[in-house]
């Protein structure tokens, strides 16, 4: 019997424009904006890190820098925390470098737009044959088991061709996200198909997916396939959606129920709201922060 | 004489902000859609100012950065069509002449100063930090260049303190001058309310004449042994007239810490036009749950 592989490494695109945030994001990617004291991407690898993942592949652009020098030594800075005595902050910051490998691609601008382009990018990296996780650099997720690990659960048990976290989702909402079309009698949340972006009164359901992903090299086979015959979807993109439908007609494709919260720091509002729920969850700021939300006239 | 040049004092390690500040300064932390420090950029040249002084140090290059034409970024948007937030990314680096000077000497809030006196030269100027901003009408550095124009001296400006700022912040020692202007004798750093010579705090601007440069090089350091702008002023008054302005319709936004920093983004993310009536709705749902 072939040996089950293991799940070590979780792949993050970074890659977006975050032209919504502009001009702060004019030098840095969006997914360096702080949600407290840390970039959401760290957060982001945290959950990858509690999760088991050993890997963590970064697929970023021109300009970002930044993310690279987030997660590298700062011989400088640790000095002079060091010599301030500030013992707690040096710790954080040794952290950010220590608790993974990081491994990052460019995403060149010869290459298709879509969330589904840094697959291409990533295909020389993930062995043959070897399931990995993908995550998209925007969305969070607080959960008492981390997200990333309730799907390398589901993975195991059941070894699909690809896994989607969803979540349900109010209607007027549902227009933003892609939908999934849950397979009749399926006990292990088997779908039929994946659509992006439709009316909510067309949506096949209220579970949107959103971005947490258990791949195998199937899914990276698909991609280049798609991409090979021109064959984009919506926005003339090539969307992980359009991927998962084109699988699931011949491989099992799981849309996983999280148990948790996904929040996602896409635009302005939902990044603030975003922002708001971790502040006020914080031991150190939260409760002088409730009530100064408290005192406001809303 | 006119007042042309703004120093910015952005050197710090904003430690308050780590692991977020190792990469990135803290005067980038965004409030709504800008870097904090691009509020206090356009402050000055709301009041006049034509050459920004930004005195930064090794992990600040992003600040430079952001102030520069960006080819990359501006080749994607106009493929895309996005004509605004072109205009807008190209106009942050128009709207003045910057100068960076890297920060050299010793711990303190004064070391910046120093730093600046060879791009400063021979003249007057204006001093403001760069992780806290006004919104005030009008600006507040204005109300500080009008005092300063007028009287030709130094000019530090002033907000009345309440509470806790007794303990925080830097208390004026003055005499009535005229309305809202006073004389400055010196500034006494956290008196508390008891000791308080009266009840107007320094906050946060500064325009000084060229004599405060030989000041600050022979200052000793005070206070946890680093050299303090404020020792410098109050030398200051000691050899010629210097002034407190308190400020008018001035409200004071600090992102210096976390706590601050957030009440801040509610406040600009409150007022927002597009989303700041969705804002108040979760707000109101996220606090009565």
């Amino acid at each position: 019997m072939e040996v089950m592989k293991k799940i070590t490494k979780a792949v993050i695109a970074v890659a977006g424009y975050g032209t919504r945030f502009l001009p702060a994001t004019k030098n840095q990617p969006k997914e360096m904006l702080p949600i407290i004291d840390r970039p959401i991407v760290q957060y982001l690898v945290e959950e990858a890190v509690a999760s088991g993942i050993k890997d963590i592949i970064l697929v970023t652009r021109f300009g970002q820098s930044a993310l690279e020098n987030h997660f590298d030594t700062n011989l400088e800075l640790e000095i002079q925390l060091e010599k301030n005595g500030k013992r707690k902050a040096l710790e954080e910051v040794r952290h950010t470098y220590r608790m993974a490998n990081f491994i990052y691609i460019r995403q060149g601008r010869h290459l298709p737009y879509g969330n589904a382009t840094p697959l291409i990018c990533i295909k020389n990296i993930i062995g043959k044959d070897e399931p990995f996780a993908y995550m998209f650099g925007d969305d969070l997720v607080k959960a008492k088991v981390p997200c990333l690990k309730q799907l390398m659960d589901v993975y195991y048990k059941h070894q699909p061709a690809a896994i989607l976290a969803v979540q349900k989702t109010p209607h007027e909402e549902l227009n933003r996200y892609a939908t999934v079309r849950y397979k009749k009698g399926t006990r292990i949340n088997q779908i039929e198909e994946a659509l992006e972006k439709l009316p909510a009164d067309e949506a096949p359901s209220d579970m949107a997916q959103f971005g947490r992903f258990i791949f195998t090299s199937k899914v990276i086979q698909q991609a280049e396939k798609n991409v090979k015959n021109g064959k984009f979807g919506k926005d003339n993109e090539l969307w992980v959606a359009d991927l998962l439908n084109e699988l699931a007609k011949k491989n099992v494709v799981i849309a996983q129920p999280i148990e948790g919260k996904w929040m996602t720091t896409g635009d302005p509002l939902r990044y603030m709201q975003t922002m708001v729920e971790f502040a006020l969850d914080r031991k150190d700021i939260g409760p002088k922060f409730a009530k100064y939300l408290k005192k406001l006239s809303l | 004489m006119k007042v042309t040049k703004a120093v910015i004092p952005a050197a710090g390690i904003g430690s308050r902000f780590l692991p977020w500040s190792k990469a990135i300064p803290k005067e980038m932390l965004p409030v709504a859609d800008k870097p904090a420090i691009q509020y206090v950029v356009e402050e000055c040249v709301q009041s006049g100012i034509k050459d920004i002084i930004i005195v930064t140090s090794w992990h600040k290059r992003a600040i430079e950065d952001y102030f520069d034409y960006l080819p990359e970024l501006e080749w994607r948007l106009k493929k895309q069509g996005k004509k605004d937030k072109l205009k807008q990314i190209r106009e942050v680096a128009e709207m003045a002449n910057f100068i960076f000077v890297r920060q050299k000497g010793p711990y303190g809030n004064a070391t910046p100063v120093l730093s600046s006196r060879r791009a400063v030269g021979d003249e007057p100027f204006a001093v403001l930090w760069g992780d806290q901003f006004f919104v005030a009408k009008p600006p507040r550095l204005l109300q500080c260049l009008k005092v300063f124009e007028k009287y030709q001296s130094s000019v530090v400006s002033g907000i009345k303190a309440q509470g806790e700022e007794f303990y925080k912040r830097g208390i004026c020692d003055i005499e009535d001058f005229k309305p809202g202007i006073f004389k400055l004798k010196g500034i006494i750093e956290k008196p508390g309310p008891q000791k308080a010579p009266s009840d107007l705090a320094a906050y946060g601007t500064y325009v000084l004449t060229p004599a405060i440069f030989p000041i600050l090089e022979k200052l000793k350091p005070g206070r946890d042994g680093e050299i303090w702008l404020v020792d410098a002023i109050t030398k200051l008054c000691h050899k010629e007239q210097v002034l407190a302005v308190e400020l008018k319709n001035a409200h004071l936004y600090d992102v210096g810490n976390k706590l601050n920093y957030h009440k801040t983004v509610i406040d600009f993310m409150l007022k927002d036009k597009e989303i700041g009536s969705k804002m108040r709705k979760y707000l109101k749902s996220k606090l009565c749950s």
